[in-house]
């Protein structure tokens, strides 16, 4: 049995177990499925699924008619982005739909190995799956982008181009080593460039200038530090 | 005692900041990892025991450290979630430097499902109402990549205030983080939109772009919702210079235009002045599919669109020719959607994509080779069909090559065949194929040359005398390798031979190479039309000698003689075949011996036309009058019967396959015996264990034998490829020459390549021919001076300058049942089944809808009216 059809099963049967049993109903739930009734979602989260359906369980002039449990899909933009080295180490990651730690294991695995076995001379894009896959090379490191398929690729080669570009300014001709060394600072110029995969701010000088304005917050909380450091070695 | 205790305190502030100095910092522990390549996952596992001591401590800056340092295992892919609430410890500290290492571990390791989520909406609610903007920051870049339904429920106030800062930086990172909002809770989207919408004009150019980024992705998943906001739209487009804003609201227009045709004619005009100013590569591509997509949805509406299918056109183009890979990749894919629509528009650009399939870049070399099936024509196919073969083999890859083999088919087949003018090429071209070596698609080859030789009727003699050579050839495809499935060929020659064996030219000698190969070598199912096909040729061959029982007598004995070694078939329908042909020649030298033989006996058995049946024939054959279907055929069996007798139908069937009683039935092994039996045959390939096997018997064998010559066959195979490359590239200009070489001398060029050039020879006559007619005799100087007038109205009516072939097509129905759309397709099911669940649908809500509490709720013609008008109003000021 195909797992399609196993899933069918399963929906036909929480169909036939509406009627019953409420705990039987929620031993089927699983978080990445909906509930819809004549194609309108009706719910989603597991204790909007409890309610509901216990209410209508006691109400015996309710005739449930149609269950639909669908798998989520994730929404759109840039999906997440990958950053790895030439030997296929990842340097940083960042997600923007919600995946478990085993799928976004395997995720990065397969990316990686499919941009590794690109040649040199070919396009920046690949199909991956229902997503298009935009990367770019820059010395030893890999720049990748998940996007969706009505999405401009070339729009983000722009954001990646411009990624780099900070990074190049923040660390002075950046190099893996800053990245791998500095990699909280990496994210950090990353959270202030994009925002849930939307990119927030197109000024590189206003990004840096943020980054560098909380550098300097932290530099002045450690700076506190030292003193009281100091007033120990007076006393 | 109280100046012990400020002692104590010093003293721990100052463990705290020492704490922090002695610690493995996350420098020491990458230059750590980097040292132990050799046993990393032993050093990281200690690094983690160690980080859980330090998780332990009281001191605040040792937990951040630490935090920081998972967050960087967690990266390299190690578990940290159990140190989910550590984490929250740290996102707590009223210390930014801290805050902002816990938030970025948080976005790294949590998810919507995380547990600990519920214990954090206090906090972050504190955090986001900050008076120092950047935690407050921290706070949404975290929240985005985490957030859930109930922290997307107990936040959204929070947020929605935050859209009213006074700082744009905070403004515009709300506005963004609302659209996670409303992805994880529906419920917020209506009384936030008003707000929203606002932000399109809010003065910091940075909060409007993050206004138009949500609305718009807002917008094209439930587009007509949004079709009022159209006129705030148009003005973003015409005066907004960001190219980040601009492509959204370029896409959104096409995600409302299907919705409001109006919309798309007053779109094209600054579309087409944004394609011709702008120089940003990603505007323009973003332009062009929006005004390809606007064109097909008001195809009709618009007189003059060709002007900007045109320009399209002409942009990609420059695309495509760019040495970027990218914008080369970009423009065929663009292309491919206006071939859909605008095929003569992207047919004139026939030679860029013919270019791009010598492209280094596989992606881009498919690309151009989807493109050509759409393009093909009956004047191009040839020329195009040749250059894939040409460029088959240079090519490298058997996946290339392998979807090539697959294009060719397809762009040759389509549509019945109807660009074919001469099948006699394509049938060479098939033949050829079949030489690629280690292709996956030999059954693909074989069914298009049974199709053919099926449907073209008038092809048979020429298919005959090819598959004869094939099989006089077989042995080359014993050799190949394992991978292959080309000695799939073999069927459809050998059956081709066998059904039209009246067209062979010397059936005598097929025959015999057929019984000269080790048949036993091929899978079962080729080995059985063998058998078969072997009789008809045999039955035709005393058919046609006027009963000479001499020579009827010779041929049988050598079949026989031949035929018995065939009975040791490993596969039993196969063996069962040859044993039964076997017999039937053995009754037949029988009935020779004693005269008493009469051919017509046997060419009975293979008597009738085999013709194309089209798909759908089986189900719309109409159910005679008077047949009930639901009545017994038999009597049912009464209840005094055998209770063990209870699948009727089969009983019939059963009895008729075995010839055996009904004593059996009682027993269940047997009822299971033949609903097996009744199973279709699936034909098995041998596993790779058995070919394995098999090559390697086949490797000693052929290292015994001193005669086998090791790959003389394939040297001699690419010599000749060469050649006949070389011998093309310099004959460029052939067609243009006729009389010379018509038929060449050097047999080394490829059939195929014979025949194309004497169809092109044929195609010039033709036209010169009709050139004259039309002239009148014109004088033969004018012919240099108006040949590209003549050539362009040839063109206008070039389909009778080409044989018309008589092609069967579709195939046969039960009478007075027309083959018609998709009015019973069975995959109705699949269709619904694939829309996977989206988040947007939850988001479709009808902004103008009144709530349910007011009195007067107006009817939906109204409700619509007021976006339309908008729209039709210009815009712009």
């Amino acid at each position: 049995m195909s797992s399609a059809q196993h899933k069918k099963v399963i929906e036909s049967h929480v169909v036939a177990v509406c009627a019953h049993n409420i705990d039987e109903i929620m031993s089927y739930y699983d978080p990445n499925c909906e509930v819809s009734f004549d194609g309108q979602v009706v719910m989603r989260s597991k204790d909007d699924i409890k309610s509901k359906t216990e209410k209508w369980l006691l109400d015996p002039n309710y005739k449930v008619e149609i269950v639909d449990f669908l798998p989520v899909e994730g929404d759109d933009r840039i999906q997440f982005i990958l950053l790895f080295s030439r030997q296929g180490k990842l340097r940083l990651q960042k997600w923007y739909t919600s995946q478990t730690d085993k799928s976004k294991k395997k995720i990065t695995r397969e990316i990686i190995a499919a941009v590794l076995s690109r040649k040199p001379k070919m396009s920046s894009f690949l199909e991956w799956k229902d997503l298009k896959v935009v990367y770019k090379r820059y010395a030893s490191l890999y720049f990748c982008c998940a996007i969706e398929q009505d999405d401009n690729e070339l729009l983000t080669l722009e954001t990646i181009h411009r990624y780099v570009e900070l990074l190049d300014k923040y660390f002075g001709s950046v190099c893996e080593l800053d990245i791998i060394f500095n990699f909280e600072k990496a994210y950090f110029i990353f959270d202030e460039f994009i925002l849930g995969g939307e990119v927030q701010e197109t000024s590189k000088k206003s990004v840096l200038k943020a980054v560098n304005d909380q550098d300097v917050i932290q530099e002045e909380e450690l700076e506190e530090k030292r003193s009281v450091l100091e007033d120990l070695g007076l006393a | 005692m109280a100046m012990s205790t400020t002692m104590d305190q010093v003293v721990k502030r100052a463990k705290d900041s020492f704490g922090q100095m002695f610690d493995k910092s996350l420098h020491d522990l990458v230059r750590g990892i980097r040292n132990h390549k050799d046993n990393e996952a032993k050093y990281i596992n200690e690094a983690i025991d160690e980080i859980k001591q330090e998780l332990k401590q009281d001191n605040i800056s040792m937990k951040a450290n630490a935090v920081n340092k998972l967050t960087y295992l967690q990266m390299l892919g190690y578990d940290i979630s159990w140190s989910a609430f550590n984490i929250i410890e740290v996102m707590s500290s009223n210390k930014f430097t801290f805050k902002r290492i816990g938030y970025l571990a948080a976005s790294q390791c949590f998810h919507e499902g995380t547990d600990v989520l519920m214990l954090t909406t206090n906090m972050i609610r504190k955090d986001l109402s900050s008076s120092s903007m950047y935690e407050s920051a921290v706070a949404m870049s975290g929240l985005s990549c985490f957030i859930n339904a109930d922290l997307a429920r107990d936040l959204a106030n929070d947020i929605m205030t935050l859209m009213t800062s006074t700082k744009p930086y905070i403004r515009k990172r709300a506005v963004l983080l609302l659209y996670k909002v409303f992805l994880n809770n529906p419920d917020a989207l209506k009384p936030a939109f008003p707000r929203l919408k606002e932000k399109l004009e809010d003065p910091d150019p940075g909060v409007q772009a993050a206004a138009v980024n949500v609305i718009c992705e807002l917008a094209r998943r439930n587009p007509k919702n949004y079709l009022a906001l159209a006129p705030i739209f148009f003005r973003l487009m015409t005066t907004s210079t960001n190219n980040w804003v601009l492509i959204k609201i370029i896409k959104l227009f096409g995600a409302l235009t299907p919705l409001e045709p109006r919309l798309g004619k007053k779109l094209i005009e600054p579309l087409t002045n944004l394609i011709h100013s702008t120089s940003a590569m990603s505007l323009l591509y973003e332009c062009i599919n929006t005004v390809v997509a606007v064109l097909v949805s008001i195809s009709s509406g618009l007189p003059n669109h060709n002007a900007s299918i045109q320009l399209c056109v002409q942009k990609l183009r420059i695309l495509i020719e760019d040495s970027d890979q990218n914008l080369k990749y970009l423009g065929l894919l663009a292309m491919s959607k206006i071939l859909q629509t605008h095929p003569k528009s992207v047919q004139a650009h026939n030679d860029l994509i013919m270019q791009c399939l010598d492209d280094k870049d596989e992606s881009i070399r498919l690309r151009a080779l989807d493109l050509l099936s759409g393009m093909v024509s009956k004047k191009n196919l040839m020329d195009i069909v040749r250059k894939l073969m040409i460029h088959m083999d240079k090519s490298e890859g058997s996946h290339y090559r392998d979807e090539l083999l697959s294009k060719i088919i397809e762009i040759c087949s389509q549509s019945d065949y109807q660009h074919i003018t001469n099948f006699e090429w394509y049938i060479s071209i098939l033949v050829e194929l079949t030489r690629l070596e280690g292709t996956k698609h030999g059954n693909l080859i074989a069914r298009q040359m049974l199709d053919v030789a099926v449907r073209v009727e008038s092809i048979r003699p020429f298919a005959c005398n090819q598959m004869a050579i094939l099989l006089a050839n077989a042995h080359v495809f014993i050799i190949g390798s394992s991978s292959t499935t080309v000695a799939e060929v073999l069927y459809a020659a050998a059956w081709i031979c066998g059904e039209f064996c009246s067209y062979l030219k010397e059936p005598q000698k097929t025959l015999e190479s057929i019984l000269n190969t080790k048949i036993i070598l091929f899978p079962g199912h080729i080995q059985s039309v063998y058998y078969q096909n072997i009789l008809k040729i045999i039955t035709y061959l005393i058919q046609s000698s006027d009963n000479d029982e001499i020579l009827a007598k010779q041929l049988v004995a050598m079949t026989i003689d031949k035929m018995s070694i065939f009975l040791s078939s490993g596969d039993v329908e196969a063996q069962e075949r040859a044993s039964i042909t076997l017999h039937i020649l053995k009754t037949v030298l029988k009935l020779i011996e004693k005269s008493e033989f009469n051919v017509n006996e046997l060419s009975a058995l293979f008597d009738g036309v085999l013709n194309p049946v089209a798909a759908k024939a089986q189900r719309k054959v109409a159910i005679p009058n008077g047949l009930d279907l639901d009545a017994w055929i038999n009597d049912p069996p009464s209840e005094s019967e055998d209770e063990s007798v209870t699948t009727d139908s089969r009983h019939d069937n059963s009895g008729f396959f075995y010839g055996k009683h009904e004593e059996n039935y009682s027993s269940n092994s047997y009822s299971n015996e033949t609903s097996n039996y009744q199973q279709p045959r699936n034909y098995v390939e041998p596993t790779t264990d058995e070919l394995e096997k098999q090559r390697e018997s086949r490797k000693q064998s052929e290292n015994m034998n001193p005669f086998y010559l090791k790959d003389s066959k394939k040297t001699k195979l690419t010599q000749k490829h060469e050649t006949s490359i070389d011998h093309s590239n310099g004959n460029e200009s052939m067609p243009s020459t006729p009389g010379k070489g018509a038929i060449p001398a050097n047999l080394q060029i490829s059939l195929s390549d014979q025949l194309y050039r004497q169809s092109k020879i044929d195609e010039e006559n033709r036209r010169l021919k009709k050139k004259s007619k039309s002239d009148g005799g014109s004088s033969k100087k004018g012919k240099k001076s108006s040949k590209k007038s003549d050539i362009a109205a040839i063109d206008e009516n070039e389909d009778d300058i080409y044989p018309t072939v008589q092609v069967t097509r579709g195939g046969e129905l039960p009478e007075g049942v027309t083959e018609s759309g998709h009015e019973d397709n069975d995959d109705d099911i699949g269709s619904r089944k694939n829309k996977k669940y989206d988040p947007h649908r939850a988001l479709n809500i009808d902004f103008n809808e009144k709530p349910i509490q007011a009195t007067y709720t107006p009817p939906p013609s109204q409700l619509k009216e007021p976006s339309k008008k908008l729209v039709e109003t210009p815009p712009v000021s």
